[in-house]
């Protein structure tokens, strides 16, 4: 199979697909914007920027050529396993348990 | 120090002051990379550590339920330590320190873990007070931490925060029911309190008149942390001791009591040079956990081989 390499004419650029994530709040984690067509990481970066994030402030952007990414699928069962004994929503229950004991249920944010 | 380094490290502070967060690749002072590295690498460790004596209830939970549970907990601290290491090798990398570096150091007595993870847990009861009160305590510290000056570690701290916060229920749960549960339930659970008290008091730390505040101090302008230990200790009383009191269970401090007017706790002071052997590795359960942890790296070690030789070869 032809490679985009090969397939490209002399001198013409190769263009290759980005996904596009960006910081939106400084202790903030990275998250998917976008994808895009791109020369090279800086010119993705430039696109990104002027295409996706014109008005947003933005503590940092990444641009990952797509071949880089290693996916998992959706179809994995994996992500469909009944998994609810790790949530806190089984545990609601000592809401009303605290309350017979003249006390309020903690969480987190309280406790910080 | 020179006095280039002195100017740059006081619009340092001044840039933290102003609410600057610091970033892996950004220029920090020597003390400042110095103190972070210890207070994760201290983290990250205690994470590791911390699934040991949790793990011996797992073949043992009275439940199917419970087991799943208890296993997803442990799983989730692992998955803290590996979060946490990754924030600390960023930080260690200038200096050619690795994740290796840290478990020499561990093996070989040099890197400290909590007091808690080096005590016995003999019964169920012992291991819901740990999910219960143990990480009601780490909570109540990883939340201080949050409002941190390194935005890498805080990031990381939200998604354990986020995580404990499933610990805390699946701890109360237990304790519910045993406080709810038989006599000799009861009975197991006041033991495990009584057994435990000393250590939960120590988990904090010194007060601050005690000795070794300079990390505390440090941290604390470089604005890591925003509470003394004392004030999270504080912190604490207030949160575990009514509801400890509200479930008729006796915390064996006959002079603990709060202030009225200034809401402060007074409360006996717990062994504190007994607390300095503990984390020297001298505790109870000190040398059987590092053992356990030494002989499960070495056998492993097969294991991070195919894994390296599998990364190269794609």
């Amino acid at each position: 199979m032809a490679t985009e390499a090969s397939q490209a004419r002399a001198g013409e650029p190769v263009l290759g697909a980005y996904e596009v994530f960006a910081q939106t709040s400084e202790r903030g984690a990275m998250e998917w914007q976008a994808s895009l067509l791109a020369g090279s990481p800086a010119m993705a970066l430039m696109l990104a920027r002027e295409n996706f994030l014109r008005r947003r402030e933005i503590f940092d952007l990444w641009v990952v050529p797509r071949e880089a990414i290693a996916r998992a699928g959706g179809a994995d069962e994996w992500f469909r396993l009944p998994k609810t004994y790790r949530e806190v929503s089984d545990y609601q229950y000592l809401v009303g348990k605290w309350r017979q004991y003249h006390q309020q249920a903690m969480t987190p944010d309280t406790m910080a | 120090m020179n006095p280039d380094g002195e100017a740059r490290t006081q619009e340092f502070l001044e840039r933290l002051d102003g609410g600057h967060l610091v970033e892996a690749d950004d220029w920090m002072p020597d003390a400042y990379r110095a103190e972070l590295v210890r207070l994760i690498r201290l983290h990250a460790v205690s994470e590791i550590m911390g699934t040991l004596p949790e793990k011996e209830w797992v073949p043992r939970a009275p439940t199917l339920y419970r087991k799943l549970a208890l296993m997803a907990k442990v799983q989730d601290e692992a998955g803290h330590g590996q979060l946490l290491i990754r924030v600390a090798e960023d930080l260690m990398a200038p200096r050619g320190e690795n994740r290796e570096h840290i478990m020499e150091d561990l093996f070989a007595g040099r890197q400290k873990f909590h007091n808690v993870f080096h005590l016995p847990v003999p019964t169920w009861a012992d291991a819901g007070l740990i999910g219960w009160l143990v990480d009601g305590a780490a909570i109540i510290t990883q939340g201080m931490l949050l409002g941190g000056s390194y935005a890498p570690y805080t990031r990381a701290l939200r998604r354990i925060v986020e995580e404990e916060a499933f610990h805390i229920q699946h701890g109360e749960s237990i304790c519910m029911a045993l406080a709810e549960g038989t006599a000799g339930q009861r009975a197991m659970f006041q033991e495990a309190l009584t057994r435990w008290w000393p250590a939960l008091m120590m988990f904090f730390g010194p007060p601050e008149d005690g000795a070794a505040l300079s990390h505390q101090a440090a941290t604390l302008r470089f604005r890591i942390r925003s509470k003394t230990n004392e004030e999270l200790r504080q912190r604490y009383l207030s949160k575990y001791v009514p509801r400890i009191r509200s479930l008729g269970f006796i915390i064996p401090d006959p002079t603990l009591q709060q202030d009225p007017d200034t809401k402060a706790w007074t409360y006996q002071q717990p062994d504190w040079q007994q607390w300095r052997a503990i984390i020297a590795n001298h505790g109870p359960r000190s040398a059987a956990r590092l053992n356990l942890r030494r002989t499960s790296y070495a056998e492993g070690q097969w294991v991070r081989d195919v894994m390296a030789a599998t990364r190269k070869a794609v």
